[in-house]
Formats: C-alpha cells, structure tokens, sequence
C-alpha cells in the first residue's frame, strides 16, 4: 500500500470514528438532555411551536413546587395528577426503602444459595439453579393477576411490604445467577485450603470467599436494587395511596396526564426519579460492567 | 500423628472410575507418593483422604479410626495445593497464620509459631507481602509454611512442584526431604514425575486408571518393576520394551524370545505356561552396552540418534525396525555401525506381568 | 455445576442454603404462574364476584378467535424482530466504535451505560413527550431544524409511525447491553489472528467478516435470543406512549394480556393469554438455553 493511501485510509477512519461518536452522544443523551431542560423551563413556554431548545433563563418553579412549595402557576387541571406529582419526592424515598430492602433480603437468602449451587456438592443442585433462574424469565405481565389475587386476599394492597416481598422475587434469580458465576471464578483451591485449614462450609465462605468477592457482591446488589427501582407494572397496580408508592408508580400515575398538562413539572419529577439509579451505575460502573458481562458470559 | 488406611477405596464421576477399589496403609511419619500419569486418580484420592471429596465406596482410617464422615476442617490434615491457593486479601503472615487462628490459639502463640515456620522455610523477611508480590518459588513456601505451622498428622502434597521452573524445582526438592526430616509427620505426595517421586519417598504407589499397579520402595519399583506399565514409568530414560513371542526349541529345551526383528536367548527357567505366547521383553537403556567390536551374543545396530546430555550420551540403535535406546558414557565416542549386548533385562508375559529377570 | 454426590455435612449446608430462595420463589413466582394458568380455565370475571366456575378451553377460545389476538401475535412478531435487528445493528456499530482508542473513548464508554440504567417508566415519560404530536421535540426538530415534514406529525397515533414509534424506545434501552457484549466479545478474540490476517493481505472489511463475526458468533446467538426475549416481553412503551393503538396497531402480546385482565376485567381471559404468552417465550428460552453453552471457537495454535 502507497503511503498516500495509508493516510487516506488513516483519514476515512478517524472521520468515521468521529461520526459514530457524535452519533453515540447524541443517541444515548437526547432524551435525558431534553428532559432536563424541559425541567427548568415554565410550563408556559413549553407549549409552543417551536419549542425552546435553549432557555435564557433556568425556571426552578418545577422543583421547588415538588419540594413543597405552592405556586400559582402550577394549578393544574385535574388536581389528582397534581398530588401524585407532588409525592415526587416522598415517591422516590419509598423507592429507595424498597430497593434497599429488597437488596439486604437478596444478600441473605441468595448469598447461601449461589455459593451452594456454585460449590457444594448435592443431588439436584442444578435442576434447582435452573428452576431458580428459570422463575425470572417468563413474562412478568403474566403473574400480574395472579399477584394482584394473591396480594389482595393477604389484605396487603397498597403496603410497602407486597411491594418488597413481589420485587425480591423478580430480583432474586438474576443476583443469584451473578453471583453463581462470580463464585465459579473464584479458584476452588482457595476454598479447599481453607476448609483443611479449619473453617467449616459456613466460615470459609465468611472468611475467605465473600472478602475476595466483593466486587460480584456489589455487582448484584446493584442489580437487584436497580430491578427493583425500576420496576413499575406491580408497584404501580399494588399500590394506591402515596404510602406504597415508589418512584416509577408515582412516573406511571403521572404519565396519565402526559401532553395535556404541566408537563415541565413531569419532567421535573422524571429527572428526580433518575437522579439514584443514575448515581449508582455511574459511580459503580466499573463492578456494573463486569457483573453484566460475566453474568451473559456463563 | 497418624498411619492412613485406605480400604476398598472407590470413586466414581457419574460412569468414570476416577479411582478404582485402592486399598493402601501408610504408616506414620512416612514420605508416600502417589505417582502417575494425568487422569490415574492420583489427585482424587489425596482429595478423599483431605475429605474434600467424598468416596463413592470403601473406607479411610487415620490411626485405626474410621474418618469418612467426618468434614475436612475436623481432619487434622494439611495441604499444599498445585496453585498454592493463598488467600489473596491476606498477606504472608496471615496466610500462614490463618488456620492456627481458626483454633483459637493465643495471638503471641501464633506470632511466635509463625516466626519459627517463616524462619525454618527463609521466608521470615516475606511475611509483610500479599501473595501478588511474590514470586512462585515464595509462595510455594508460603503454601508450605501455612501447612506445616499447626504440625498436622498429615501433610498432603498436590503436584507442588508442577508450577516451578526446573532449576528451581530441584532446589525445592532436596529442601522439602530437609522440611520432612524437621517436620516429621506423614507426608502423602502427589506427582507424575518419577524423578521427584524417586528422591523423595520412602514408598510408592504407581497409579493408572484408578488402580495401584505396584505399591513399593523406589528401589524395588526400579529393580523388580510388576509389570511393563512400572517398568516404563519408573526411570529416565524409559525402558526398552520390545514385543515379541517365546517359544522353545523342543530338541535343545532351550527358550527363545522372538522379537519382531531379532531373537534373544533367554537362560533362566520358564515355565511352559507362557511358551508361545505374546510376551514383552525389558531392557533399561543402562542394560543395552555397546561396543564397536562384535562380541559373542551382540547384535549389529544402526545408529539412529545420539542424545549427549552432559556426562551421559542416550544412544538410539536400529536393530531393522526395533529401535532401542542405550545409555553410555559420553567419553566413549560412537560409531555408525556398533553391537549392541542385552545385559539386565525382564521378561513380562501377554498380561504384561512380570515373569522373571535375567 | 456441583452434582457429584457430596459428604452428608455438605448436603446438610447445601440444602439449608438453597431451601429458603427456592421456597421464596415458589411462592411468589411459580405459585402465582401455576395460578394463572388455572385461571385460565375458569370464568373469572370482577362483575360476577365469587362465582368461578371451570370453563376449560372457554378463555382460550375466546382470546384466539379474537381479532385482538391475531394483531398481538403479528405486531409481536414485527416488534421483536424490529427490536432484535436493529440493537443488533446498532450495537455492532457502536461497540466497533467504542473498541477503538481515541480520546474520550472513555467518556463514551461511560455514556453508552445511561440509556441501561435508567429506568423504562422514566424514559417512557420523556418519549412520550418527545412523540408529542403538539408540541413535541421530535416535530420541532423535524419541521424546523431540518426541514422533512411540513407539519406536525401524530407519531402515536399515527397507523403508519406507531410502530416505529414505540420500537425505538427499545431500541436505545437495549443497546447498552448488547454494546457491552460485543465489546467484551472483541477482547477474547487473540491480537494474534488480526495481525495474522494483515500480513496474509487482509483488509481491515474481510478481517472484520472472516474473523471478527465467526469468533463472535457466542456472543451473537446470546444477543439474539436474549433480545428476542426482552422484545416479547416489552411494555413499558405500548402501556404509556400508544395503549395498544391506533386500532391495535401497536397491540402487543403483553398489551394484549394487561388489556385483558384489566381493562375488560376477565381475569380468565387474561390468564389465558398469559399462558399462550408464556409458552412463546418459554420456546425462545429453551433456545436459550440449547444454545448456550456455546462450543467456543478456540483459537488454533495460540
């Protein structure tokens, strides 16, 4: 190859290189930039054609009304989708409540059962991984009914707990599948030797395993709170009241009055709503990264 | 301390014999090694008597008591993986410090305990390090130390050598004959190479497909092999093992081993048994002597290779197809065309067990 | 997997560790499935409370002669094929971008993590306004910023972008995830094979067609069938941006069931198309699982 064509080839490269990742920046940002400026744009302003893509003026009107405050302005048609955007913030503790707890009751139980199915040997180990992991891929709309039934004849309607105990089931078989595969990584030899050195099943794995697993461990918890958080379909038809309320129910109730009313305070709610699980991935990305590939890589 | 009893002993992986009805007694304080080639069930049955795995059929004793159901950590044993398996998040001292810790011995005790080990296997200036930062042949020590601090009954060894490099590893063979006279519990050693298993154990058990061919001192292993697998396992280089027939000559009584390219004499008794049939002839390349000269009995060769290594040469001679290896001296020189005489040699039967020696 | 039998202490931690997570899930996960599909042959509707009697194959029948039905079916099928096209597409650029070094590869490495980590009912309220047919950003940009349509354009509910409209969300969820695969996918494969390939005169379109896409091919079968699972099941953005319309265009399967359940309140028929619904993705997981372990494309002579 001539030298020219080389640098020809250097030159449709790096142009193309650059294409594509303006491309990415603006596939990946559009939405999320528009719904933060939406945010700090009066309502007002938001209905017009065009739209304004760049405000002179940040407009905090929006949070300030989710933080409590009364605004003239903000007096929307039905008062209804207006107090479920108020528990915005109220929403997005719940969320938060549920995540965690949802999270800690993953650790407990699905710590053991990964580690066992991982290393320790028993008739029918993996017919149950199997059925445990099997249990999170059939379509959730499915059971929607049957839990509602459920829900409904243990009096638990609209409690955080339904909400807890429903998203630990979803959640439970993929942080047992990440860790069972985090766990099958780790060298069994580390485990033989310390179990000859003295620690039975249950100390080995609190002395020696879980300190060299963090990373998985903090991959899954992430999962499992993510899944939780996100998670809208059930949170959004157990509940009624702002008690059992989570972040991505409170963003259902509100979507009813999308595009008819108020919807830079919409956007307000939204960009609340992202604020933690946002933080989470963006903090812990390196263990998200790594968790996602190992738990696809089997 | 502890004699081991292996009774019967049987494990099997789904439809594979990994091992096969062992039956072997160690006795206490002695240097027994395991020794075969990948897959013969050496490493499965060090994990049966560790405990990690357990047996599908038959029974370990550790001094006249049966253990098979008890868990490793409540076994007393010790063990030096083929990895070292050190716990990655501790350093040197805690790694070695860790199961005396798991007996709740008294923090100055185990400091002091620790020091001593470290200081007996030079790796007391180590102990700071997490294992990351040391090489192998420091971790092999470390993986050592963390064995013999408790003083275990049993020590049990993995290939702890395969991960080394071969100058080190003979350095690390004569220190670990030190560390067994200094630590005199019973070591159980897992290896394929003969080399090791020759230099360091008072007995052997040579493995294959899950059974115990021969189970011996390396000197009877070498001079009265069993049978032909022994006898090519064990010594380096391996044994001349050439197939061929016996018959005898019903006039002269005497017995001819017919091989496929040349017939030997054989001058001791045997039985009629195996007259006219398979039967494997066995010469260590030590027993091949060459001499440029013919010589009543020898049989003219060709050369096909020559191998010096340093003071020995490993001289490959074509007898028409069957090549056998000599072993001389390397002063000697070689020529193209030299007589090759059979001088020690075995005679194996088609069940490959040995017949007699000559 | 641990199936040799083990040491009785061993069995005994074995079984008290795994007891609890699968008794948890039998009864929140498989309990309430085999309900539903007892349901499914009842009557069961919130009109005529405390009467449900056993009405067998009534329900079925009912949600496979009903037009909705056929219009789930096809409208799944073009979503899911739709959905698992063009992430595949866009994942495979975006990650031979992101494999590259350049400054601020990092970044973007970052960025391609937003659309994974945020959640569907939020981003759904942002496409949903974005689609606005009013005064939405889409239009706005479309109208005014580079001129392609004369006006506003309904994208919900209009018969011929709904699809399309919907389909997208998706697409910027799920690609995230595919683009971490393939990138993970680029690094097995051994430099060794590219630089080989280059002194046997390869250029850089047939090393990415002979040795990129063959080595690849793992992670491939594992995007697919995943993907196709996560399209069936797709929600979030039929329930909030279209509801099922304009004239059960956008209808999916998992529309179909909620609507069902309730909308029409006959928790039967919805039962019943659970179940079809859940036989369809247990066949895509099936595949799943068939296909992986996958037998690796092991590098010769590395």
């Amino acid at each position: 190859m001539s030298v020219n064509s080389m640098r020809q080839a250097e030159t449709l490269k790096k142009t193309t290189l650059f294409i594509v990742s303006i491309l990415i920046i603006v596939f990946t940002l559009s939405p999320i930039v528009w719904m933060v400026i939406c945010s700090f744009i009066p309502d007002s302003d938001l209905y017009r054609t065009p739209p304004f893509f760049f405000p002179q003026k940040l407009y905090v009107g929006n949070y300030q009304f989710l933080w409590g405050q009364e605004l003239e302005e903000l007096t929307g048609a039905t008062p209804g989708v207006f107090a479920q955007a108020r528990n915005m913030l109220a929403s997005v503790g719940n969320s938060l409540i549920v995540g965690i707890s949802v999270t800690v009751i993953c650790m407990v139980l699905g710590i053991f059962s990964a580690y066992s199915f991982a290393r320790v040997p028993m008739h029918g180990s993996g017919k149950l991984l199997f059925y445990v992991f099997f249990s999170r891929l059939l379509p959730q709309v499915a059971i929607l009914v049957p839990i509602y039934i459920i829900i409904q004849a243990l009096r638990l309607l609209d409690t955080l707990l339904a909400i807890v105990l429903v998203h630990t089931a979803f959640a439970m078989p993929f942080f047992v599948w990440v860790l069972f595969v985090y766990f099958k990584s780790i060298p069994q030899s580390i485990e033989d030797a310390a179990r000859i050195d003295g620690c039975s099943r249950f100390q080995q794995l609190r002395k020696v395993t879980l300190p060299i697993s963090k990373p998985g461990l903090i991959a899954a918890s992430i999962f499992a709170f993510m899944t939780s958080y996100n998670e809208f379909l059930f949170a959004s038809t157990l509940s009624n009241t702002i008690v059992s309320r989570t972040a991505s129910a409170t963003l259902t109730a509100v979507a009813q009055g999308m595009g008819r009313y108020s919807v830079a305070l919409f956007m307000a709610c939204d960009v609340i709503a992202i604020l933690p699980p946002l933080a989470l991935v963006l903090v812990f990305r390196k263990q998200v990264m790594e968790g996602l590939v190992t738990a696809f890589r089997r | 301390m502890a004699g081991i009893v292996l009774e019967n002993l049987t494990k099997n992986f789904g439809n594979v014999k990994a091992v096969d009805n062992v039956n072997l007694e160690i006795e206490d304080k002695e240097f027994v090694t395991l020794l075969g080639p990948s897959g013969c069930g050496k490493t499965t049955t060090l994990r049966m008597i560790a405990g990690l795995e357990a047996p599908t059929s038959g029974k370990i004793y550790f001094d006249g008591k049966a253990v098979n159901d008890v868990p490793p950590h409540k076994r007393n044993v010790a063990m030096v993986f083929q990895d070292y398996a050190l716990y990655p998040h501790m350093n040197a001292f805690q790694n070695i410090a860790f199961s005396l810790g798991m007996r709740k011995i008294p923090e100055n005790e185990i400091r002091e305990q620790v020091t001593n080990t470290a200081r007996l296997l030079r790796i007391e200036h180590l102990l700071e390090r997490m294992p990351s930062e040391l090489s192998g042949g420091e971790k092999q020590r470390v993986a050592l130390g963390r064995a013999l601090v408790r003083k275990p009954a049993v020590s049990l060894l993995d290939e702890p050598l395969s991960s080394i490099d071969a100058k080190l590893r003979d350095e690390m063979r004569s220190e670990l004959i030190k560390i067994h006279e200094r630590f005199p519990t019973t070591f159980v050693y897992v290896t394929h190479d003969q080399v090791e298993a020759m230099t360091l154990s008072n007995r052997i058990a040579v493995m294959q497909n899950g059974r115990v061919h021969q189970y011996d001192t390396p000197i009877n292993l070498f001079h009265k092999p069993v049978n032909t697998f022994v006898a090519g396992f064990i010594g380096s280089p391996t044994m001349n093992l050439i197939e061929g027939r016996l018959s005898k000559d019903p006039e002269t009584n005497k017995v001819t081993f017919e091989g496929p390219d040349f017939a030997f004499p054989i001058s001791m008794a045997v039985g009629d048994i195996h007259l006219n049939r398979k039967s494997v002839l066995g010469i260590r390349p030590e027993g091949v002597l060459v001499s440029e000269e013919e010589v009543p009995g020898s049989f003219r060769t060709e050369l096909y290779t020559a191998e010096v290594r340093g003071e020995f040469t490993i001289l490959k001679l074509k007898i028409r197809d069957t090549i056998l290896t000599s072993r001389i001296e390397s002063g000697r020189g070689f020529k193209n065309n030299m007589y090759a005489t059979l001088a020690k040699g075995y005679l194996f039967d088609e069940n490959a067990q040995l017949i007699s020696t000559f | 997997m641990s199936e040799a039998s083990g040491t009785p202490s061993d069995t005994k931690f074995g079984i008290t560790s795994t007891l609890p997570t699968v008794a948890f899930l039998t009864i929140l996960s498989t309990a309430p499935l085999v309900y539903a599909f007892a349901l499914s042959f009842q009557k069961y509707k919130l009109t005529s409370p405390g009467q449900h009697p056993f009405i067998f194959l009534e329900n079925y029948a009912k949600v496979v002669t009903s037009y909705h039905f056929t219009a789930a079916i096809t409208n799944t099928l073009i979503f899911t094929v739709g959905a698992v096209v063009f992430v595949f597409l866009v994942s495979l650029v975006f990650s031979l971008v992101l494999n590259e070094r350049f400054r601020g590869c990092a970044w973007l490495r970052i960025l391609i993590l937003i659309p994974w980590a945020i959640p569907e009912m939020a981003s759904a309220l942002v496409w949903r306004w974005i689609y606005d047919s009013h005064f939405g950003v889409l239009n706005a940009m479309l109208v005014y910023v580079i001129p392609v349509f004369d006006s506003y354009q309904s994208w919900l509910g209009d018969p011929r972008y709904a699809m399309a409209a919907i389909l997208f969300p998706q697409i910027w969820k799920e690609v995230p995830l595919c683009v971490l695969l393939f990138l993970t996918g680029y690094s097995t494969i051994p430099q060794s094979l590219y630089e080989a390939a280059k002194i046997d005169g390869a250029n850089a379109f047939a090393r990415f067609r002979r040795i990129t896409i063959p080595m690849l091919k793992p992670i491939i079968q594992i995007v697919l069938v995943y993907e196709t699972i996560m399209g069936i099941a797709s929600f979030a953005y039929v329930y909030i941006l279209t509801g099922g319309g304009p004239a059960d265009v956008t209808t999916t399967l998992s529309w179909y069931t909620f609507m069902a359940s309730f909308s029409f309140a006959d928790f039967g028929q919805g039962a019943a198309i659970a179940v079809v619904m859940s036989v369809i993705s247990l066949i895509f997981i099936v595949l799943y699982f068939r296909l992986i372990p996958t037998r690796r494309f092991g590098a010769v002579g590395v």
